[in-house]
């Protein structure tokens, strides 16, 4: 191998562990000078990430003539909306049914037995965070619709957990403020202690989406839902609301004040949505645990706004 | 040496990107898995922090606003191809020849300082700053941008082995200009 191959293999090496040793036949001046540069290569920091995020949505835009995907549309920035009236609701039902979808996912995780692969958010976790709350549904008259959601996996549950926040700090603090195993950090990816990996694939903090509160609207978006009506979870006084879905699943949303629903899908493999493909990665199929009753966890955090874990029940 | 960074998940990043085609918020964790490289491109290619992140964040408005027209292969390949254009017409907008803040010139320091900066990188910095265009650019795709010679190779369009041989000969001038300016070989 030539000292050209191996200083390159040297940059590689550097990048994935910069205290590697140099490979001993790489003059070893060429391999200083390359730990020093590979030193250098500046980082930004998670506010630049962030700047530079908004900046990019912004000018796609700009660059797409306006006529960008309407789920760019919606990516916005941080900054508050004003909370929409029923005359300027928007919803983006790609991304509602995205965060449904993510409902689906993370309740296998947050609802398997103790012991199980994932325990993502245990009874005990519940108990000492949330408010456990029996949400009475109303009976509905399904609407006609194709599916938009993914099958349903055989087994599991699934739930997920949807932050409301007016500003982008409330909504960290939300999620900083769960419990260790409920706790994400803004990544594309994560480990949990038990070495399974999730996957984050909408959590920038520019991912937000304009709820509606008009059922009107939400059908039309949600042409496979049925809307039962308002399940009333007095949260900061605003109405919850619950979908159920061909497959049997009923997802219950809880708004708060504020208007932005934050999404954080924690198992991108679980959930593929809109017909991509994704691989299967940490999902064990796990036997249903009987399921009675609808909780809603409400995770305590500043004025203003709360961060509501969604459940799924079984069918 | 494989065609790929070693970090690189790329089937993962086509599976993303394909996504995203279909869906564009799913477009978010490319962005988060790339936009560290694309930052620590577009930075050692501009004159400032803010001309970075505004150079960064057109590299990525054009990924976005251009989804359909990625057809498959490497996405380090597509998204640094984009990058390159945009530092490309950077240069020719604005003229800029010396990527450096304050902080990294040494021109008026004393000979103790030089040796100091030395050893902080600064003056590694300048080296590479007064280099011609084409070799500042190759430093940065290899070094900030962490792309293979076969990578390099593809985006700039010449043969693998010449870009691995010029970055060799790269690095021993630079260290030659290191010696010369700090006594670096006694060190």
């Amino acid at each position: 191998m030539s000292d050209a191959e191996h200083l390159e293999n040297y940059l590689q090496a550097l990048r994935r562990d910069p205290h590697t040793l140099p490979p001993p036949d790489l003059d070893p001046q060429l391999a200083e000078l390359a730990r020093r540069l590979a030193q250098q290569v500046p980082v930004p920091t998670a506010a630049a990430r962030r700047r530079m995020w908004e900046r990019a949505l912004a000018q796609s835009h700009l660059l797409s003539n306006g006529h960008l995907h309407e789920d760019i549309q919606h990516m916005t920035a941080i900054p508050a909306r004003p909370r929409p009236t029923r005359t300027q609701t928007r919803v983006s039902w790609t991304l509602l049914a995205a965060a449904c979808a993510a409902a689906l996912a993370l309740s296998v995780l947050a609802l398997l037995p103790p012991g199980g692969p994932t325990p993502l958010l245990s009874s005990q976790d519940i108990a000492q965070q949330s408010t456990i709350t029996p949400i009475p549904v109303a009976s509905s008259t399904p609407l006609p619709g194709t599916m938009l959601l993914p099958a349903a996996i055989d087994d599991g549950l699934y739930t997920s957990i949807i932050v409301f926040s007016q500003t982008e700090a409330l909504r960290q603090a939300a999620t900083q403020n769960a419990s260790p195993v409920q706790r994400v950090e803004l990544v594309y990816r994560i480990t949990l202690e038990d070495g399974s990996v999730l996957y984050i694939p909408a959590v920038p903090p520019q991912i937000d989406m304009t709820f509606s509160y008009d059922d009107a609207t939400i059908a039309t978006f949600f042409p496979n839902a049925a809307v039962l009506g308002s399940v009333v979870v007095e949260v900061s006084g605003s109405p919850a609301r619950a979908y159920t879905f061909d497959n049997g699943y009923v997802v219950y949303i809880d708004s708060v004040t504020g208007q932005l629903l934050y999404l954080l899908n924690l198992n991108m493999a679980a959930a593929p949505l809109m017909g991509a493909e994704f691989t299967v990665l940490t999902i064990t199929p796990t036997p249903i645990v009987p399921f009675t009753s609808t909780m809603t966890a409400t995770v305590s955090m500043e004025a203003q706004a709360t961060a509501i874990i969604v459940t799924a029940t079984a069918p | 040496m494989s065609d790929y960074l070693a970090d690189d998940s790329a089937a993962e990043d086509q599976r993303a990107l394909w996504a995203a085609q279909h869906n564009p918020a799913l477009f978010a964790p490319v962005y988060e898995r790339y936009v560290a490289r694309i930052y620590a491109y577009c930075r050692r290619r501009t004159a400032s922090v803010s001309d970075a992140e505004d150079l960064c964040s057109t590299v990525f408005a054009r990924a976005l606003a251009g989804l359909h027209t990625y057809k498959g292969g490497h996405v380090a390949a597509w998204l640094f191809g984009i990058a390159h254009n945009c530092v490309v017409n950077y240069y020719r907008a604005r003229r800029v020849t010396l990527p450096l803040d304050d902080d990294c010139r040494a021109d008026s320091q004393t000979a103790f300082d030089a040796v100091e900066d030395a050893h902080d990188g600064r003056i590694v910095a300048r080296l590479i700053a007064e280099l011609p265009d084409e070799q500042q650019d190759l430093i940065a795709l290899a070094v900030d941008a962490g792309l293979t010679s076969p990578q390099i190779g593809a985006l700039l369009g010449k043969n693998a082995g010449a870009v691995r041989v010029q970055l060799h000969r790269l690095f021993k001038t630079l260290r030659q200009r290191l010696i010369g300016e700090t006594d670096y070989e006694r060190r």
